[in-house]
């Protein structure tokens, strides 16, 4: 027969009851005592200790491991010049058969390259469509001939349990959830209207939700026309959907940056708000021009969690 | 003697509820809905385990008027109606007899049965 405390640790976290005092361990995640007694937690201060020494130790090999490997990344990192360095988009002319018949509808994605600060940037602005959330990879098809521009959009994740899931509130129709850290950055689209902007509250994800409508959030890169400085380190192909006066379109960096670097080209850019897309060199959407020449966004394939693959894409009017 | 408040800032808002019209404060993802006396509910961006910090550490450590029950919920234990470990329900009823109704685990609720009757 199992003793008590082998019975306590099969206890999962719903079974959890523990009156709140200040001198109790507050996480809420480590805590499996429930004898709703405080008195336990002073017998266990040098097990904790150790705990403690154990994990210092390990991050102070994993920062060392990161250090060199910075250092390393940094030494082989030589921006490429010219048109060697389109590497995260691709053009394609006549690509295989999109769908038909795509010139029936008014719909299209402009396209302009531009250089800021040095950085090789690509803007792509929908004309004639409008913008919707779409969750599942295989909802979003190349054969959906209505399709101007798809781009993921809010970042996933895997718990610690091994179940992926998409990062802070979302909403896209029937399909809401909110897990994971919330960043700061949102769009939300209710009633064909797109906007842009930066503001952890829930009021717009309340609102999104209750008019059926569409709200993710990803990190902020600009706020009223200044960037937002307060993201994560590293560089890489940067994505931002960004909004300046009325205009809504993305802009990809065609080079690796950091995310201040890039928002900084953006704050240059004049544009109001922007927030990060789903960034990388993975396959990650593609936009359809005037001429029917597709813009490739991405383009190392991969394969992702399907229940969390998010677009967000425009579709013709 | 004026009941203690729970005092709740973001970076746009600042929430002061007083601790017994805190009935109980359920996780929502990412947020946490304080259910007050009466039946309002306050949204905060907070999630449930940093309200249980902000409950610690603003209220003294002789403090037993809230219980963590689960991933889900911290109770005021003074509410605490009703307990029926079988149909895994727990009621509370407020200072003006309204009632919520509200859901646990059998092994949760058992050990807050038991809480309450070794304090007899």
């Amino acid at each position: 027969m199992k003793d008590d405390n082998e019975k306590i640790n099969e206890r999962n976290d719903d079974d959890v009851v523990r009156i709140i005092r200040h001198d109790k361990p507050q996480s809420g995640k480590t805590d499996r005592r429930n004898d709703g007694k405080q008195a336990a937690t002073t017998t266990k201060k040098p097990l904790f200790h150790r705990y403690w020494f154990i994990i210092v130790l390990v991050l102070l090999v994993i920062a060392l491991v990161v250090m060199i490997a910075i250092t390393v990344s940094h030494r082989t990192d030589r921006r490429p010049s010219g048109e060697n360095y389109n590497v995260a988009t691709k053009y394609t002319r006549n690509p295989e058969p999109v769908a038909e018949p795509i010139r029936d509808l008014p719909g299209y994605a402009e396209f302009n390259d531009t250089v800021v600060n040095d950085i090789p940037l690509q803007v792509i602005t929908p004309h004639d469509a409008f913008a919707q959330l779409i969750v599942g990879e295989s909802t979003v098809t190349r054969q959906d001939a209505s399709i101007v521009l798809a781009v993921k959009a809010a970042d996933f994740s895997q718990s610690g349990q091994g179940e992926w899931h998409i990062v802070g509130d979302f909403a896209a129709g029937e399909f809401i959830s909110s897990k994971g850290e919330n960043k700061d950055g949102y769009c939300a689209i209710v009633d064909s209207v797109i906007t842009v902007g930066v503001d952890a509250s829930p009021v717009e994800f309340n609102h999104a939700k209750d008019m059926g409508g569409y709200f993710f959030r990803n990190v902020p890169l600009v706020k009223d026309g200044a960037l937002v400085d307060t993201n994560p380190k590293g560089k890489g192909y940067r994505r931002a959907l960004c909004q300046r006066d009325s205009s809504t379109f993305v802009v990809i960096a065609r080079s690796k940056e950091s995310f201040h670097d890039f928002s900084q080209a953006l704050a240059d850019m004049n544009i109001d708000n922007a927030i990060s897309l789903l960034g990388g060199e993975c396959v990650s959407g593609w936009a359809v021009g005037k001429d029917d020449s597709v813009l490739e966004i991405g383009t190392a394939p991969a394969t992702f969690p399907e229940k969390c693959v998010n677009y967000i894409v425009w579709k013709s009017k | 003697m004026a009941s203690a408040l729970l005092v709740i800032s973001t970076s746009t808002e600042l929430i002061r509820v007083p601790q017994d019209r805190v009935i109980f404060i359920a996780s929502n993802g990412n947020y946490s809905t304080i259910t007050t006396g009466g039946g309002d509910e306050l949204v905060v961006t907070y999630q449930l385990g940093q309200i249980e910090a902000m409950l610690a550490s603003q209220f003294g450590d002789d403090d037993d008027t809230f219980v963590r029950i689960g991933k889900q919920l911290i109770v005021n234990m003074n509410y605490i109606h009703y307990i029926n470990i079988s149909r895994q329900k727990l009621v509370l009823k407020d200072y003006s007899d309204q009632k919520y109704e509200l859901s646990a685990s059998r092994e949760a609720l058992k050990q807050l049965k038991a809480l309450f009757e070794d304090e007899r």
